[in-house]
């Protein structure tokens, strides 16, 4: 026992294989970017379906770690060896030997402003499901001018399910987190008109739909099924979208005082050259195999957790991690080959080639 | 002809497109004051299972299903212009197979009830008023009356062979029939007709 392990990216699926990791009894080193742990939930106001303070969630994941080592503010710059020596350079010039690896380093949110069309960064009431959870956080959501916004866009799949830029995979949480923050407004401004753009309703998990149902029945949420195809700003800041209502196969026009852009997860693929792994067509990491070995990567000794092999919700993303945890306490204790197969790559490769 | 005023909107005709800003609330809650309060119609998620298995649907110039998406959304002149509310035979399968309590036929009826009191006139209104009436006068229906107030003598002599088949089958009295109590239904209408 007594293993080294060290965890690479300190969000939800970093947190929870550590806590575990360290409950089996090895080792632990986190290296985290930021100077705190928590990833992207630090950002996040709550968590969908039964509004749990995201604040919540990183303090009692943070309260798992026990003897867990935290290096903040640090990156990995270099790995060398194989497991169950392996030999790793951190940005501020440390060198941590560990008997296995795992790579828990998420993803980062797509950049709005490629759909210009939806006039991110050109105008001023066009903004991002970040900035409205900051709003939120802050419960004051409001439009640029300081007003109180009185009607509401939400457009779902802003870079997901969109060969335009690239992304032709789903993103999987947007729709529920639509219908999350949707709520939230309603709470915050009863009177405001909230109108959710979609093209189909994901919403897959337990208590998800229901929390669906209840954005209509209780708050009023409404639903226009369309994908946005423009937005362009009136003289007083409002903007006026354009899109076709596919329910009666009409285009329709409609002004709002606030659009949010739902934006969807993108693959964070730094760690790709430094660690030797492999990358979907969708610029996630692929696995040993997406069925039975989705916590390995191709490289022996080097696992996989969270958004980093594709998205995921807060509560995915905390199971997977802590699945990684059992996969790499198993591997440590019998040293097994694994055997690898680039089925993951594979397959995404063969997705790629059927367009 | 009537005139009508051709307005363009970015040169589209006014009625080939919607106009999302006139979407609102009203139209939906006075529903719901109707009689449509059991029905979740907010909750609707435009499946369709409702017209799928609509009996009069190919005759429907709108679908239950675009119906609750126009109550939904207030377009209440479209609603009232439509053909559907009238040639609902309230079967109620839409409402018994609704997977989100939506209750399509309630909101028919609470829309008619509307139409009705806004002055829709057609054949439809004219026959449940008829009907309505000779019931009440009754107690039970007789139809060459219904027949004659409906259509007249014309529709009479056009129906008699049917009518005549239909009473040497025993489908049909030629004469006016009873019911037991007369009295006691002019009491228990008068009662419902208070509530």
């Amino acid at each position: 026992m007594n293993k080294k392990v060290v965890v690479i990216g300190g969000g939800p699926a970093g947190l929870a294989a550590a806590g575990k990791l360290q409950e089996f009894g090895h080792d632990v080193v986190l290296i985290e970017k930021q100077d705190k742990v928590g990833g992207h939930l630090n950002k996040w106001y709550k968590v969908f379906p039964d509004f749990t303070d995201a604040a919540e969630i990183v303090a009692n994941l943070k309260q798992g770690l026990g003897t867990t080592t935290i290096l903040n503010n640090t990156t990995v710059t270099r790995i060398e060896g194989s497991a169950p020596n392996f030999k790793l350079t951190t940005s501020t010039g440390k060198e941590i030997d560990a008997a296995a690896i795992l790579v828990a380093t998420g993803y980062k949110h797509f950049d709005a402003s490629f759909k210009e069309e939806y006039g991110y960064g050109i105008y001023d009431n066009s903004i991002t499901s970040v900035e409205l959870d900051a709003m939120l956080k802050a419960q004051n959501v409001q439009t640029r001018a300081g007003k109180l916004p009185k009607k509401v866009g939400m457009v779902h799949c802003v870079g997901s399910r969109d060969q335009q830029v690239n992304n032709n995979y789903c993103s999987r949480v947007c729709c529920t987190n639509t219908i999350k923050v949707a709520i939230e407004i309603k709470e915050l401004i009863p009177d405001c008109e909230i109108y959710c753009l979609y093209m189909d309703i994901r919403v897959f998990g337990r208590g998800y739909e229901e929390l669906y149902r209840t954005s209509q029945e209780k708050y009023g949420v409404q639903f226009l099924r369309g994908r946005l195809s423009e937005a362009n700003e009136k003289t007083d800041g409002s903007l006026l979208l354009r899109l076709e209502d596919t329910l009666t196969a009409k285009p329709m026009r409609l002004t709002v005082d606030l659009l949010v852009l739902m934006v969807g997860m993108e693959g964070n693929s730094d760690l790709a050259d430094v660690a030797g792994l492999g990358v979907g067509c969708d610029r996630f990491y692929t696995t040993a195999h997406q069925q039975y070995s989705n916590n390995a990567s191709a490289r022996q000794g080097i696992f996989l957790a969270g958004t980093a092999t594709g998205p995921k919700a807060i509560v995915e993303s905390i199971t997977d991690g802590r699945a990684a945890a059992a996969e790499i306490a198993g591997f440590l204790a019998s040293n097994k080959v694994v055997e690898s197969s680039l089925n993951g790559q594979i397959l995404t490769e063969m997705v790629a080639s059927q367009k | 002809m009537t005139t009508k005023k051709k307005r363009c909107f970015f040169g589209m005709k006014v009625d080939r497109q919607l106009d999302g800003d006139k979407m609102n609330r009203e139209f939906l809650n006075k529903v719901l004051e109707e009689g449509g309060e059991g029905a979740a119609i907010a909750s609707c998620m435009q499946c369709g299972t409702c017209s799928g298995g609509c009996t009069n649907i190919e005759r429907m110039d709108m679908s239950p299903r675009t119906l609750v998406l126009m109550v939904q959304r207030g377009e209440w002149e479209k609603v009232l212009k439509s053909n559907m509310l009238w040639l609902c035979s309230s079967c109620y399968i839409c409402t018994s197979r609704c997977p989100r309590g939506v209750r399509p036929s309630d909101v028919i009826e609470a829309v008619k009830a509307i139409a009705i009191r806004q002055g829709v006139e057609n054949d439809s209104t004219r026959f449940n008023q008829i009907f309505v009436e000779l019931v009440q006068k009754r107690g039970i229906l007789f139809e060459p009356e219904l027949m004659q107030k409906y259509g007249g003598l014309e529709a009479m002599i056009e129906q008699a062979e049917l009518g005549i088949k239909l009473a040497l089958k025993g489908k049909m009295s030629p004469l006016p029939d009873k019911i037991k109590n007369p009295k006691k239904f002019s009491e228990a209408l008068e009662k419902a007709g208070k509530k």
